[in-house]
């Protein structure tokens, strides 16, 4: 139950730190770059309990 | 002596005041609430009806008409919220910078989700509490059920049924507690972080976690039920052997006697089989009544938040009033499955009534 939590609060905390981050962001080229690797991110968090599983 | 004298004596011997003070306490303030086994059992010999349906059903509407003016409270906070996400992002191009009108959409949309959260987590906790009391009710009863089973002769219906249900009930109570609410709580939480981002991150995600509980709970209902039933099928043709046995040895082996004890012995079986029916009206009565009081505040909820998507569907943004609509969804889910968990329990207590009965074993 303890690492569901803290999976649930990581998720939670990253998609608006990503989200705020992204507001905040100056028009750049590199703009598009840094979306990409923030949904890298979000995907690796949602992953993070198969990847917990396997290791098991 | 007659049935009445039995009836009376078999009540008297037997210690029913934790039952009824659980009935008490379910059915405070309603209907129910003075509701006894010697009570149901003299309505049934005079054919008196138990219930009394058109109060019931006043009662209840009545208590959902309060529970959504209780909340409709969060509704208007809700709604307020998204009134001001609406203005934020019409009058964007009078703030100069589309940023500053950006980061109040967002920070509005945290807000809706603070309000909703909360509230949805004193659902998850009426939900909880109603699991566990009916599991409670349950294990309150079947000690109650099970010796009377016993001695009207469902011996081996009684030692196997026992565990049975025991078990099944307590295995319901753990899953429920610790895997399904959880999920759909869950997956109302992901909902509602879904709403703050423009894109689509954790959608899917949250349908499938609602989707996992309620094939969860589908999966426990069918075998837990299943295997009560077919149990009681079995067992209660084993016990009619016996029985019947009994009976006949007794009418055939005793002289002269022998034919009014096996006509006593069978109207005594009947008396005992007559309370146990009422004991059991008095569980599934205590389990409903548990079971009401939730389910109609979840289902006010639940109606509280899809009035307010469709209220915030043309001011806010399209995915507030997706998630607000979502949200509403996994209220209603967990209304049915709370309404599925008493099913399940009804069963239990519907297959212990259901074996022996007036017929004696046929």
């Amino acid at each position: 139950m303890e690492i569901v939590k803290q999976w649930v609060s990581n998720l939670f905390i990253i998609i608006s730190a990503v989200t705020f981050i992204e507001i905040l962001l100056p028009d750049s080229s590199m703009g598009k770059y840094l979306k990409f690797v923030f949904s890298l991110v979000i995907m690796a968090t949602i992953l993070y309990p198969v990847i917990y599983l396997v290791q098991e | 002596m007659d049935y009445e004298t039995i009836i009376h004596d078999q009540l008297s011997s037997m210690d029913l005041s934790e039952l009824e003070e659980l009935t008490r306490d379910a059915g405070a303030g309603s209907t129910f609430e003075d509701v006894t086994v010697a009570q149901i059992v003299d309505d049934l010999l005079k054919g008196r009806p138990i219930f009394d349906s058109d109060r019931i059903l006043d009662d209840l509407m009545q208590l959902f008409i309060m529970e959504v003016k209780s909340s409709v409270l969060l509704g208007c906070e809700i709604l307020t919220v998204c009134i001001v996400i609406g203005l934020l992002t019409n009058f964007s191009g009078s703030f100069g910078k589309s940023t500053v009108s950006s980061l109040g959409t967002v920070i509005c949309s945290f807000v809706v989700i603070a309000l909703c959260i909360g509230s949805f987590y004193q659902t998850y906790g009426y939900c909880c509490d109603a699991v566990n009391t009916m599991s409670s009710t349950m294990l309150i009863l079947l000690p109650v059920m099970i010796p009377l089973l016993v001695s009207m002769g469902g011996i081996s219906s009684g030692s196997i049924l026992d565990p049975v249900i025991m078990g099944a009930v307590t295995g319901f109570d753990f899953i429920m507690q610790h895997i399904v609410l959880p999920l759909v709580f869950l997956s109302a939480i992901f909902v509602m972080i879904n709403s703050i981002t423009e894109k689509d991150y954790i959608s899917k995600l949250s349908v499938f976690l609602r989707r996992c509980a309620l094939f969860t709970v589908g999966l426990c209902i069918t075998i837990f039920s299943g295997i009560t039933a077919v149990q009681g099928l079995i067992t209660k043709s084993a016990d009619g052997i016996l029985i019947n046995t009994a009976r006949f040895s007794i009418d055939n082996f005793v002289p002269i006697i022998g034919g009014f004890a096996a006509d006593s012995l069978e109207m005594v079986i009947s008396c005992i089989g007559l309370i146990k029916n009422a004991v059991g009206i008095i569980g599934i009565i205590a389990v409903i009544t548990v079971i009401a009081m939730p389910v109609i505040k979840v289902a006010a909820i639940a109606v509280i938040y899809k009035i307010t998507a469709i209220a915030a569907e043309p001011v806010a943004s399209k995915n507030i009033s997706d998630s607000l609509s979502e949200i509403g969804n996994a209220a209603v889910t967990m209304a049915v499955i709370l309404a599925a968990a008493a099913m399940m329990f009804l069963v239990f207590i519907t297959v212990l009534m259901g074996i022996g009965g007036g017929s004696l074993w046929k």
